[in-house]
């Protein structure tokens, strides 16, 4: 066994042993938890939105962090509040979208509208949203694909509702109704082009390796993206090429 | 339709399943989320997916494979945006405590050192070495082919020989 084999058997060992020392909670006790984790969750996210109204009232693009001590002591001293609703989606107490200036209307609020179905975990609003004509990969599969994707343990409502977040850009097809597109990044026609201010937005979604091999092999933004019609359509959801 | 003792059923089943799969689970996604507490909270997410669609997933050949794919894929959520939320969650919330004891520091060091792969590499590479699953059951996990699990195995390594070696140099 060479060293490498060595050291990754011995910190394998490692985790395994410690993991062992694990004892599993009750399920039940495991849901009260979580619940409680999402209400969290849940008042954490109506925080920020309090604390963003001035930003956005001046027009910056910029979300504040909010300091501890501007916590409301009523969320500080309790948080589990019994009227939360019980959401079990990987966007559950994100953000609402942000208004983004050069968006039509219809645009605007189906962004607004995907964005609070997912922060919802409203598979039939979001489904409803969809339409029969969005795509969710090249296959021509359609909002199945969020079902399929949910099955799997990862639904991407995160992933989605933090590219609604980001600055968008239009994709312009001759012929066809202009799309709006989520991130801009995406249209643009090479990765040179692409401002480092947004680059650095991705970064907190993908790997380096991941951004690295979409810039190599694409020479632009080929990662996930969402497109929304000039009239309001949702058009994709997908990545690749 | 289901009748309740074939409910009770099920729910025994997955309890025993459960007991039995747990640690393992949380050894997957220790080695891929460095926090302890995130780490033992996504493995009972896992398992909270599992119990949810148990009377499907108990039919399936390897509800193993199925708890393991869910798991890393959790791993992976966790780690695109919800390491973010949980952190700022802490933040207010207080830090919760982990029944996971630390590690030590040339172990952790080898996760960090897996965790800044490529993810499908860091993937194999704990599945492999923590699960200790063979080529086969890899794929199976990472719906892929067995090739291309050693093509992540090879390329991991390639590049884990060098960065611990450069790490083993820098440490007395």
């Amino acid at each position: 066994m060479n060293k490498l084999e060595q050291r990754m058997e011995e910190a394998a060992a490692e985790v395994r042993q410690v993991s062992r020392l694990v004892r599993p909670r009750d399920i039940g006790a495991t849901r009260s938890r979580n619940s409680a984790r999402l209400a969290f969750a849940t008042a954490f996210a109506v925080v920020i939105g309090i604390g963003i109204i001035p930003f956005l009232t001046r027009g910056t693009d910029v979300v504040p962090l909010v300091s501890p001590g501007s916590v409301p002591s009523t969320v500080a001293t309790d948080p589990t509040p019994t009227t939360a609703p019980e959401l079990d989606c990987s966007a559950a107490g994100m953000p609402q979208a942000e208004p983004q200036p050069d968006l039509p209307e219809v645009v605007a609020a189906m962004r607004a509208d995907i964005v609070g179905a997912a922060t919802a975990c409203d598979y039939d609003a979001l489904e409803a949203l969809a339409g029969p004509r969005l795509l969710t990969n090249f296959g021509g599969g359609g909002f199945e694909s969020f079902y399929t994707w949910r099955d799997q343990g990862d639904d991407m409502l995160d992933l989605m509702v933090s590219l609604l977040a980001m600055p968008h850009g239009l994709q312009v097809i001759e012929g066809q109704p202009d799309i709006y597109a989520w991130p801009a990044a995406f249209t643009y026609d090479s990765w040179d082009e692409i401002p480092e201010q947004e680059l650095e937005g991705l970064r907190d979604l993908y790997t380096d390796e991941e951004l690295r091999q979409s810039e190599e092999f694409f020479d632009g933004y080929a990662l996930w993206r969402l497109g929304i019609t000039e009239d309001g359509d949702w058009k994709f959801f997908l990545a690749g090429d | 339709m289901s009748s309740a003792s074939d409910r009770t059923t099920h729910l025994e089943s997955f309890d025993s399943f459960y007991r039995r799969e747990y640690s393992g689970i949380v050894a997957i996604v220790r080695a891929l989320v460095r926090d302890g507490t995130a780490a033992e909270d996504l493995a009972q997410d896992t398992f909270m997916s599992a119990n949810r669609h148990w009377p499907k997933i108990s039919g399936y050949d390897q509800p193993r494979a199925w708890v393991r794919r869910v798991a890393i894929n959790k791993a992976t959520s966790f780690l695109r945006w919800r390491g973010a939320e949980w952190r700022a969650v802490n933040r207010f919330g207080g830090q919760r405590e982990t029944t996971i004891p630390e590690l030590s520091p040339a172990g952790e060091e080898v996760w960090s050192e897996v965790r800044r792969l490529p993810r499908r590499q860091a993937q194999a590479v704990v599945l492999h070495y923590v699960a200790q699953l063979t080529m086969g059951e890899i794929a199976e996990v990472m719906e892929c082919s067995t090739g291309a699990v050693k093509s992540h195995l090879s390329r991991a390594r390639s590049t884990l020989s060098t960065t611990l070696s450069e790490w083993s140099e820098e440490t007395p």
